[in-house]
C-alpha cells in the first residue's frame, strides 16, 4: 500500500509554529497563479516513519550482504563518510555566499582534485559532474569545444561495441556521431578495424579499461599511438578504476579525458540509483575547456574560477554534489597511498578467485586473468530449459544481489552472461558460500529446474511482470484512481 | 604479510594469509595478472599521496578543515536557486536507512520493493504538485532538468531553436546553452517588460518570426516574481512549439498553479527545497514531469505500477525502451544513475508535512518575505523595485548600500547575506545605486529579522 491510500484526513506529521494563512496567499498571490488545493497524504509520524523503515527491509543493500553487480562496484560504503558529509558546516552552506566565508569546503574539494590527479595521472578535474554518463558529457563536450577549434571536420567518436550504454549516448548528445568499433578474439579492440575506422574524421575513442569484461586492454599503447598519430583524442570511462589504483594511471597510458565515478571506486554510497558524483579529468591543453567554475588555490586562498576562456559553459545550477565528494574525499584521506594499492590488489585478487571458484560451471569466454570483475557463461543450461534469469532470481533465495545479468551485449557474449564484481570490501568465506550456492543452483537446474523456473520463493514478492507494467501503465497515484 | 599480523586497512578484510590462499586457488602470483598491463609498467614509487588517516584523525583532519568556514546561520537572505527550510529529523533518518542507501539502481525488483515502491510515491507526489500526468523518478538538478527539456522538445518538434525567458535563473541558462550548442539549436532570449516578467509583446514576436521546438519560463523567475504561465501558455499554443515550465524553488509548488491547467507540455525544476539540504550546491533533485503522450521521449526512469506472478501489487521500472542501456546512441538521454536517494528524500518530507503543512509552509514564506520587504523599506535604504508584480519568497531591492557594506554590517547576523545583483540586470533606481535579490523563509524568525533590520538601519 502506498502512503497515498495509508491517507486519513485530519492525520498529520507537521510541526511547524505556524497554520496555512489563506489571506496571505489571497492577499499576494494573484488568483490567476493560485492552484487548487494538492491531495497529498495525510499521515501521523509514527505511520510516515513505518511506512518506510518497511520499505527500507524490502530493498537489499551492500549492507545487508553479499551485492556482486558487475560494473557497479558496490564496495562497502563507511560510515564515517556518512558522518562527515552531514556536518552542518558543510550541509548548511549556500553555494553563492562568498569563496572567504567557504574556505573549508573549497580546501576539501581542491584537495580532492589533487588527489584524483595523483591517482589518475591528468593536470587538472572539474568536480562538477553529477553521476557517470554527466561526466561522460561533460568530457565529450570539451572533446567537441577542442575540435571545433582546431579540427572541425572531426565529427564521428569511435565506440568498442563492449561498451557502456552510456558511451554512445553521451556521444551523441555531445554532438558527434557514433561509430563502432568491433572487438576481437581476446575481449580487446580490434586492431585492424580500429585501423581502418581511424581517419581524419574521428575526433576521439571512448575507452573502458579494464573494459566491461573485466580485462585490461592490452593493445592501449598501440590504441593510443595510433590514435594521436592520426589527430583523435582518447577518452577514458572510469568506472572501473578500481582495478588500477596505485598501479597504472590512465594519463600515463596516454588518455586525454577521464571521468571517475565516485559512486563506485570511492565507497560513496549509490543510494537506490544516485546521487553520485563523476569529476572529469584532462591534460593540461584543455584545461580551458572545462565546465566553470573550477576550484583553484591561489595563494592559499581558495576560489571558485569563472575566467576560462573556451569553457564549455555550465554542466549544473551549481558546482556538483559537495555532500558526495565530501564522502570520496574522506575514504581516499583514510584509504592513504598504500590503501588504494590495496584496494586495488584485493578486488583483482577476489575476481580472479571467484572466476577460479566458479570456471567449472560457469566457463569465462576468454581463459585470462580477469581484473577487477569476471565476466561468465550460463549458456550451457538452456538444456535444462532454464536460462541465467532464471538462475539469477534462484540466487535471491540463497541470499544473495544477482551479478550484472545479459551485460556485456556482444559477440561472443551476446547471450546468457553474468558479470561478477566482488570488491575487495568482501571475505574469503562471503565469495566461497556464494559461489558454492551458484554451485548447488547449477545441479539444481540439472535435478530440479522448477525450482529455478519459479524462483524467487522467499522475497517480498515473487517475479515482477514487466509487459504488465507498460500495458497496464500506472506510474502515479493519480493513474490508480483513474484506473 | 604473515597472517598473524593485524590487517591495515579496516575497508578490506582478507588477511594476507587468505590472499596467499586465494593466490594459489587461482594458480598465479598478483604479478602474474598484472603482468596484463602489457609492458605499461606500474607507477613508479608509488601514488604520491599521503598515508592514510585514521577514523579519530580523520574526524580531527575534517573538524579542522572545516572550521575555516565562517560561523552557523540560522536563516538565508540569499536564494537564487537554493533555499534554506526547516528540515524535519524524520526526514533524514528515513532517508539514511542503510536498506535505502547502500542499493544500486532496482534493477532486480524482487529485492527492491523499497526503492521502487519510494520512486512511485515521489512520481505521485511530483504529478500532483506540478499537476502532469507523468513524472520520472530525478534527474541530477533543476539546470540540467531544464537542459533535457529543451532537447526533448527538440526530439518532438525539430525546430533548430528555442525560446528561453531572460528571466530565468542565469545558470540555468548557461546549462542550456552548453547541452544545445554541439547540437546546433539556437537560443533566443525573450525580454523582460517593465515589472519583471516576460514581455509577452515580444514573445509574440519571436514566436512568429521564426519555427521554435520550445519556450521556457520560469516562476517565480529568476527576481522572485509569479510570471502569468497561463497567459504564456496560450500564446505559446497559438504556435507550434512545447510550452516548458520551470521553477528553482519547490516551495511554491505548494500555492502556485503548473501543468496541464496553464497549458505546459513539460514542468521541470529543482526539488531541493523538499527536505534537502544546501550542502554548498549538492547533491539537489532534478524534477521531471510531463504528458503522457510524451512517454517515448522523456528521458530518465520511471517506476511503474505492476504484478508478480502471484497476482500482488508489484513495482518496476517501466518504459525502458527509451534508455542508453537499451537504445545507446539512439536513447533519449544518456542519464543512467540519477537522484533516487534525493527523490525519497522529498517524498519522505512531502508525507511528513502533508497536504496541509506543505501549503502552510507556502504562504509563510509569502508572509516572512512581505515582513522582510516592509522592514527594509522602512530603514530608508531600500525599495522594491517592480513594486506592482506579485511574488513568492523572493524580490528584488534597490538599496543605498554597497554590497561589501552590506557584508559587514551583516557579519554579526547568522544570516547568508543576499545576492548582490550585476548591474543593468533590473532599472536603476535614482539615489539607490546597488539592487539585492532578497529570499526570506519560514526560517527567518523574527528575532533574526529584528537583528538583520538592527543592522540595516
Ligand atoms: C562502464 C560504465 N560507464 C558508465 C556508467 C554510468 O555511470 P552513471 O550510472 O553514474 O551515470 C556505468 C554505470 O552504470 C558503467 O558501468
Amino acid at each position: 500500500m502506498t502512503l497515498f491510500e495509508k491517507s486519513v484526513a485530519g492525520r498529520s506529521a507537521f510541526s511547524f509554529g505556524f497554520e496555512e494563512d489563506r489571506a496571505v496567499a489571497e492577499r499576494y498571490v494573484p488568483e490567476f497563479a493560485r492552484a487548487a488545493v494538492k491531495p497529498l497524504p495525510q499521515v501521523a509520524e509514527l505511520d510516515l516513519v513505518r511506512h518506510f523503515t518497511n520499505l527500507a527491509t524490502m530493498n537489499y543493500g551492500v549492507d545487508t550482504g553479499f551485492y556482486p553487480l558487475g560494473s557497479c562496484t558496490m564496495k562497502y560504503n563507511p560510515k564515517i563518510n556518512e558522518r562527515m558529509a552531514a556536518d552542518p558546516r558543510l550541509t548548511v552552506r549556500h553555494p553563492l555566499d562568498n569563496a572567504t566565508d567557504n574556505q573549508g569546503i573549497l580546501q576539501m574539494e581542491f584537495e580532492l582534485k589533487e588527489c584524483l590527479q595523483e591517482i589518475t595521472g591528468m593536470d587538472d578535474f572539474t568536480l562538477q559532474p553529477a553521476c557517470g554518463a554527466h561526466g561522460e558529457l561533460a568530457g565529450m563536450l570539451i572533446i567537441h569545444a577542442y575540435m571545433r577549434d582546431h579540427d572541425a571536420k572531426r565529427t564521428k567518436v569511435l565506440i568498442p561495441d563492449s561498451a557502456h550504454g552510456t558511451n554512445p549516448a553521451s556521444a551523441t548528445m555531445a554532438g558527434f556521431q557514433v561509430v563502432t568499433v568491433p572487438s576481437n578474439e581476446r575481449g580487446g579492440v580490434d586492431m585492424d578495424a580500429l585501423d581502418k575506422l581511424m581517419d581524419d574524421t574521428v575526433a576521439a575513442i571512448m575507452l573502458t579499461n579494464p573494459n566491461t569484461v573485466g580485462l585490461f586492454e592490452e593493445n592501449i599503447t598501440q590504441i593510443a599511438e595510433l590514435v594521436h598519430a592520426r589527430g583523435g583524442l582518447l577518452y577514458y570511462d572510469g568506472a572501473n578504476l578500481n582495478a588500477l589504483m596505485g598501479l597504472i594511471r590512465p594519463g600515463d597510458l596516454g588518455f586525454d579525458v577521464v571521468h571517475l565515478n565516485l559512486h563506485k571506486t570511492f565507497s560513496t554510497p549509490h543510494g537506490g540509483g544516485g546521487p553520485g558524483a563523476a569529476p572529469v579529468g584532462v591534460k593540461k591543453f584543455l584545461a580551458d575547456y572545462l565546465p566553470i567554475p573550477v576550484v583553484v588555490c591561489r595563494d592559499g586562498q581558495y576560489a571558485l574560477d569563472e575566467n576560462r576562456p573556451h569553457t564549455i559553459g555550465r554542466m549544473s545550477g551549481f558546482y556538483g554534489n559537495t555532500a558526495v565528494l565530501a564522502r570520496a574525499y574522506v575514504y581516499i584521506k583514510m584509504m592513504g597511498r598504500d590503501g588504494l594499492l590495496a584496494t586495488s590488489r584485493a578486488a583483482v585478487i577476489n575476481a580472479n578467485y571467484v572466476k577460479a571458484l566458479l570456471s567449472p560451471y560457469f566457463p569465462p569466454a576468454y581463459d585470462r586473468p580477469v581484473m577487477h570483475e569476471t565476466v561468465l557463461s550460463a549458456k550451457g543450461y538452456d538444456k535444462y530449459g532454464v536460462t541465467l534469469l532464471d538462475i539469477a532470481k534462484r540466487l535471491m533465495d540463497y541470499g544473495y544481489h544477482p551479478p550484472t545479468i545479459y551485460f556485456p551485449h556482444f559477440p561472443p557474449y551476446a547471450e546468457e552472461v553474468m558479470m561478477v564484481e566482488p570488491t575487495e570490501s568482501e571475505s574469503k568465506e562471503t565469495m566461497d558460500s556464494f559461489c558454492d550456492a551458484l554451485i548447488k543452483i547449477s545441479q539444481e537446474a540439472k535435478e530440479n529446474p522448477d525450482l529455478l523456473l519459479s524462483a524467487p520463493h522467499d522475497t517480498v514478492v515473487t517475479r515482477v511482470n514487466e509487459t504488465y507494467a507498460a500495458r497496464h501503465l500506472v506510474t502515479s497515484h493519480r493513474d490508480k484512481k483513474g484506473t | 604479510m604473515q597472517s598473524t599480523e593485524r590487517n591495515r586497512f579496516s575497508f578490506i578484510p582478507a588477511t594476507g594469509g587468505e590472499q596467499q590462499a586465494m593466490l594459489q586457488k587461482i594458480g598465479l602470483q598478483f604479478d602474474d595478472i598484472v603482468k596484463c598491463f602489457a609492458g605499461n609498467s606500474c607507477v613508479e614509487g608509488g601514488l604520491q599521496l599521503p598515508d592514510g588517516l585514521t577514523e579519530d584523525q580523520m574526524v580531527e583532519y575534517w573538524d579542522t578543515m572545516m572550521s575555516r568556514n565562517s560561523g552557523p546561520r540560522k536563516a538565508s537572505l540569499l536564494g537564487a536557486g537554493a533555499y534554506m527550510h526547516f528540515i524535519p529529523a524524520v526526514v533524514p533518518h528515513l532517508a539514511s536507512l542503510p536498506g535505502f542507501v547502500t542499493a544500486y539502481t532496482p534493477y532486480q525488483p524482487e529485492i527492491s520493493q523499497g526503492t521502487l515502491q519510494s520512486l512511485f510515491e515521489f512520481q505521485s507526489f511530483m504529478v500532483e504538485l506540478t499537476d502532469m500526468e507523468l513524472a520520472n523518478c530525478s534527474m541530477y538538478d533543476g539546470a540540467s532538468s531544464t537542459a533535457e527539456a529543451m532537447l526533448m522538445a527538440h526530439r518532438v518538434k525539430k525546430a533548430d531553436r528555442v525560446l528561453v525567458a531572460a528571466t530565468v535563473n542565469p545558470n540555468y541558462l548557461a546549462t542550456v546553452r552548453t547541452y544545445l550548442k554541439p547540437r546546433g539549436i539556437a537560443v533566443d532570449v525573450v525580454r523582460m517588460d517593465g515589472d519583471g516578467r516576460v514581455s509577452m509583446e515580444d514573445l509574440e514576436l519571436k514566436l512568429s518570426a521564426s519555427a521554435c521546438s520550445a519556450v521556457l519560463v520560469q516562476s517565480p523567475n529568476y527576481l522572485g516574481i509569479i510570471e502569468d504561465l497561463g497567459a504564456i501558455g496560450t500564446a505559446v499554443h497559438g504556435h507550434d512549439a512545447l510550452f516548458v515550465e520551470s521553477f528553482t524553488e519547490a516551495m511554491a509548488l505548494g500555492l502556485l498553479k503548473y501543468g496541464v491547467g496553464t497549458g505546459a507540455d513539460v514542468v521541470i525544476g529543482e526539488g531541493q527545497s523538499l527536505g534537502l539540504s544546501m550542502s554548498f550546491g549538492g547533491p539537489h533533485l532534478g524534477v521531471f514531469a510531463t504528458l503522457k503522450k510524451y512517454n517515448r521521449e522523456f528521458p530518465g526512469r520511471i517506476v511503474g505500477e505492476s504484478i508478480d506472478t502471484k497476482g500482488r501489487q508489484a513495482f518496476v521500472m517501466t518504459l525502458r525502451a527509451r534508455e542508453q542501456d537499451i537504445r545507446r546512441e539512439k536513447a533519449t538521454s544518456n542519464i543512467c544513475s540519477n537522484h533516487a536517494l534525493n527523490a525519497l528524500t522529498a517524498a519522505v518530507y512531502l508525507g511528513s508535512v502533508g497536504e496541509s503543512g506543505f501549503r502552510a509552509l507556502a504562504c509563510e514564506n509569502v508572509a516572512k518575505l512581505q515582513k522582510l520587504v516592509s522592514g527594509l523599506e522602512a530603514t530608508g535604504h531600500f525599495t522594491r523595485v517592480f513594486k506592482q508584480s506579485p511574488v513568492f519568497n523572493e524580490a528584488v531591492l534597490a538599496s543605498s548600500i554597497a554590497p561589501e557594506d552590506m557584508r559587514s554590517r551583516l557579519a554579526g547576523v547568522p544570516v547568508f547575506p543576499p545576492l548582490a545583483l550585476a548591474g543593468g540586470v533590473v532599472p536603476e533606481v535614482q539615489g539607490m545605486p546597488h539592487t539585492y535579490l532578497v529570499c526570506a523563509t519560514e526560517m527567518l524568525k523574527d528575532s533574526i529579522l529584528g537583528q538583520v533590520l538592527g543592522a540595516l538601519s
